[in-house]
């Protein structure tokens, strides 16, 4: 058990569960242990009394249906083969504290050091003891096990990145698009960390198509293509022709309006 | 007891360190001898890395772990303190990058070698150690001793911490408080796990009167104290929507204001100009990094223990009057030894911004984590309110002081605080009626009347957002004698009768939550209008008003200093931000002559003046405001082709290429 995301995640309820189901493992080992024996009628006092201190909801239930022996050795043959299934509703009120306490009193587990193998080769004991029950859980749907690499973008009518389609989300075992990268805060922070030219250029290999073309065509004609000095000769690509600059730029310019870059004079009185 | 040379255990490998036998020993580092064994002195010897690169660089006693608890907030504590040590000692001539990178390699490397060699040692935790301390002595006090009180669920839980993290004596084999000794869990969240949930607060920060007196180890039973409890998640997704948008949304505009402040040198810029800085009990952890000069005149780094400090004012270095010849930088002597943290090349405007911000942002994503039993805000009174108002002993009750100079008193309340007043003339017994829903008032006027003479003084009877509502008595009152209307349309009551021994208003118990803080900051800040603010004003020319205004702006202030000074008390009620970060949010809204459109940085000859964050954007590079709001406005308005001169911004190359 993770000591830390119960009180991180304030769901100490999953101690409750892994506590009474290890006492319901070791309860299941004595029943096993008494039928080996023969001693039937001891094994099923055993498991009433369990049930009676464990969940007053299941105990009736057992008393109002398990009324004969054959009903009573089925249900014992079942315990024995494939464990206890509690009845006990998360909104119970004898879960708590008490519940624990009487199981400690009644049906104490013994917890000892777990030798486990971390790195799967070597074993390891524990220096204390911890105590193994199982959880019910449910994994999420949030596995990395798809590819990361990905093909370079295709665009849609304007030049800009064009949005997955079905055919291209689910046509391929790899992922046919890159992922967005350069979000607005994004563009912020790398401006601010890393300065505005390899921001821009970041931002230009994206929304220019003769910048992608460039690119494309330098890893195709590279030695190494993993490590290429310069992707783009900004000389023959200069930067700001974005698609998106270019729209941009256009309408106003059909307004009659033009961004220019001023001549700053900081000592000017 | 044996000495060992720390020089000596430091050329050991890894490998050799852990097969040391565990014994007592003095270790003799270069500042001074310690008392250790071998346990702590292997993981200390991790972080000597750094002198393993830099032979020259001194290893003192602070850069061992002690003989206390290893934890995460220690580990970062020593990797500092040898990061900077190292820097200093070898006169700042080392790439801070380079030790940054030592620094991540040897956390990479104390990670991989504790998890391989302390395999055995892993621990975990059971529902048995809950109900260990659940069964305490101590416990058992906490939970006979509750009462349905702010106060008492305070004391409460000092008692619970007090248990689990000081008294070493006590539950020694319990895994929950191994933890909470080691600090890796939340106090906030661990006092609610075992002494009693307490006080919560709902979405609009209304706190409900019973509190929840279980813990989350005992479980809620009641239908109460579940659906009270589910508070917390209903806050928890509101926060994940329109309240992160708003905090994600001043991150921005921060940033860009801010980020006109692009480059820091690593010189002296010489300056002998300084700014005055009262210091206060909590500015010693915030002014730490920064120089200052003592009663000889000379030059020193504030450290953070220089208690003989509070109360005095001091003439700290800053970037406020930095001399720098660069108009978009500041030297790291006026900007302190917290200039070593800034990565090259990092622009610092952004860097301020992102310190004082991203504190806010976290706070309101997770709200419910940080969130222990709420504590009702309390209005207090300044000298001005003092003179009109009193409060009840808890602070939740204002009552109105009779002022026996005038003749008569009225009071006068804004149409808009009290929307459903007429309401009380419908129904026969108010009692039934909830007066926050009937009123909600943030200022009221007092008109006093002497003969031919008139006074009207306006009060304040809120504390931040949290409005307050007509007591029940005054409601009564004001069923009973009616009221008026003036010119302005606003309701006058006439207080002849009123007896002034009854409260006029209640303040409900409301939570100041980060938002509300957020905007209080803001305001201040970019000097901008607050949705109240919009409203229509109570006051006019000769309307006597409360000089300490909490609600102030930056433009409001009278020099550089009281400007520092007051962003600082703002900011320090909650959060802990240098004091070097808000002198360069402060210098990024200076501006040389807003009268004249002249939003450029100030020189240091000239005058500086304070800018409107609105203004400041519009008449700087417009790429800035391009990136921010407002883009329309920006491309019809006259300004925009009519002024040239204006300073660069960080954005320009993105808008315009190189």
């Amino acid at each position: 058990m993770d000591p830390i995301s119960p009180v991180k995640r304030i769901n100490l309820s999953q101690l409750y569960e892994q506590y009474v189901n290890a006492t319901s493992h070791m309860v299941v080992c004595v029943i096993k242990e008494l039928m080996s024996k023969g001693q039937h009628q001891q094994a099923w006092e055993y498991l009433k009394e369990y049930y009676s201190v464990v969940s007053p909801p299941m105990i009736q239930t057992i008393e109002e249906v398990l009324t004969n022996d054959r009903r009573i050795a089925t249900h014992l043959d079942i315990v024995a083969e494939h464990g206890i299934y509690l009845y006990l509703p998360v909104n119970s009120e004898h879960i708590g504290p008490e519940l624990i306490t009487s199981l400690v009193d009644k049906f104490p587990v013994d917890i000892q050091p777990v030798t486990y193998s971390p790195d799967g080769v070597t074993q390891v004991t524990t220096a204390d003891p911890v105590l193994i029950g199982s959880k019910y859980m449910m994994l999420l749907e949030a596995a990395p096990d798809n590819w990361s690499s990905v093909s370079t973008a295709k665009l849609q009518h304007h030049g800009l990145p064009a949005k997955a389609s079905k055919s291209d989300r689910y046509g391929s075992p790899n992922r046919e698009l890159p992922v967005r990268i350069m979000g607005e805060d994004e563009v912020r922070l790398f401006n601010a960390a890393v300065g505005p030219e390899l921001t821009t250029d970041l931002l230009d290999g994206s929304a220019s198509p003769m910048t992608q073309k460039e690119i494309i065509r330098s890893i195709l004609n590279a030695d190494s293509p993993s490590n290429i000095e310069q992707s783009v000769n900004r000389r023959k690509v200069p930067l700001g022709r974005g698609r998106s600059h270019e729209y941009v730029n256009h309408l106003l310019s059909c307004a009659g309006v033009k961004f220019v870059r001023g001549t700053y004079d900081h000592d000017k009185d | 007891m044996t000495k060992i040379n720390v020089r000596e255990l430091q050329q050991l490998s890894p490998e050799e360190m852990w097969a040391m036998e565990d014994k007592v020993f003095t270790l003799v580092f270069d500042d001074g001898e310690l008392e250790t064994s071998t346990r702590p002195t292997i993981l200390s010897h991790y972080y000597w890395e750094m002198q393993r690169h830099f032979p020259n660089a001194t290893i003192l006693k602070r850069h061992h772990i002690g003989n206390g608890h290893f934890t995460p907030k220690l580990h970062e504590e020593v990797l500092s303190h040898v990061l900077f040590d190292t820097y200093y000692a070898l006169n700042e001539a080392v790439d801070i990058m380079l030790l940054s990178r030592i620094a991540y390699e040897i956390t990479n490397k104390i990670y991989n070698d504790t998890t391989t060699n302390l395999a055995g040692y892993v621990s975990t935790v059971s529902i048995l150690d809950y109900i260990e301390i659940h069964n305490h002595e101590t416990t058992k006090q906490v939970r006979d001793e509750f009462r349905p009180n702010e106060r008492a669920i305070e004391k409460g839980y000092d008692k619970i911490k007090d248990l689990l993290y000081k008294r070493e004596d006590q539950l020694a084999e319990n895994n929950v408080t191994s933890m909470c000794r080691a600090n890796v869990l939340s106090v906030g969240q661990i006092v609610q796990s075992v002494a009693a949930r307490g006080f919560v607060t709902d979405i609009d920060s209304w706190i409900p009167p019973r509190p929840i007196p279980t813990s989350y180890t005992e479980g809620m039973n009641t239908l109460h104290d579940s659906m009270v409890e589910s508070r917390s998640g209903s806050k928890a997704s509101l926060a994940q929507k329109d309240p992160l948008q708003m905090t994600q949304y001043y991150n921005r505009r921060m940033q860009l204001g801010c980020a006109i402040i692009q480059n820091l040198h690593r010189v002296d810029c010489g300056t002998t100009r300084t700014v005055r800085f009262r210091v206060l009990p909590q500015s010693l952890k915030v002014l730490v990094g920064k120089h200052y000069y003592d009663s000889k005149n000379e030059l020193q780094v504030i450290k953070g223990d220089e208690k003989h400090l509070i109360g005095e004012t001091i003439k700290i270095r800053s970037p406020l009057t930095c001399e720098h010849p660069d108009p978009y930088g500041v030297c790291s002597k006026c900007m302190g030894t917290v200039a070593a943290s800034v990565p090259p090349g990092a622009n610092l405007g952004h860097v301020a911004a992102v310190e004082l911000c991203a504190v806010i942002s976290q706070s309101v994503l997770s709200i419910k984590h940080l969130e222990v039993s709420s504590v009702a805000i309390e209005i207090s009174l300044d000298d001005h309110h003092r003179q009109y108002l009193k409060l009840n002993a808890k602070g939740d009750k204002v009552f109105i002081r009779e002022q026996k100079r005038y003749d008569r008193m009225e009071l006068v309340l804004n149409h808009n605080d009290v929307k459903h007043i007429g309401d009380i003339n419908t129904i026969e017994d108010i009692t039934d009626l909830s007066s926050n829903r009937i009123s909600s008032c943030r200022d009221v006027v007092l008109n006093g009347y002497r003969g031919d003479e008139f006074e009207d003084v306006l009060l304040s009877v809120s504390s931040g957002k949290n409005y307050s509502s007509l007591s029940g008595a005054m409601l009564n009152y004001l069923k009973e004698h009616g009221w008026s209307l003036n010119e302005k349309g606003f309701y006058v009551c006439d207080l002849s009768h009123w007896d002034f021994n009854e409260p006029a208003f209640i303040l409900p118990m409301k939570h100041l939550n980060m938002l509300e803080y957020m905007d209080v900051i803001k305001t201040f800040i970019e000097s901008s209008s607050s949705q109240e603010d919009k409203n229509a004003s109570m006051t006019s020319r000769s309307t006597k008003k409360p000089t300490d205004d909490k609600r102030n702006r930056i433009v409001n202030c009278d020099s550089l200093s009281q400007a520092l000074m007051d962003l600082h008390v703002l900011v320090s009620e909650k959060l802990g931000v240098n004091i070097v970060h808000l002198e360069i949010i402060i210098l990024s809204i200076l501006a040389r002559n807003p009268d004249r459109m002249d939003h450029r940085l100030p020189r240091p000859q000239d005058q500086k003046v304070f800018g409107t964050y609105k203004q400041n954007m519009e008449l700087r590079s417009l790429t800035g405001q391009a990136a921010w709001m407002n883009q329309a406005l920006m491309l019809i308005s006259p300004t925009s082709f009519a002024l040239t001169n204006r300073p660069k911004h960080p954005m320009d190359m993105v808008f315009m290429g190189k």
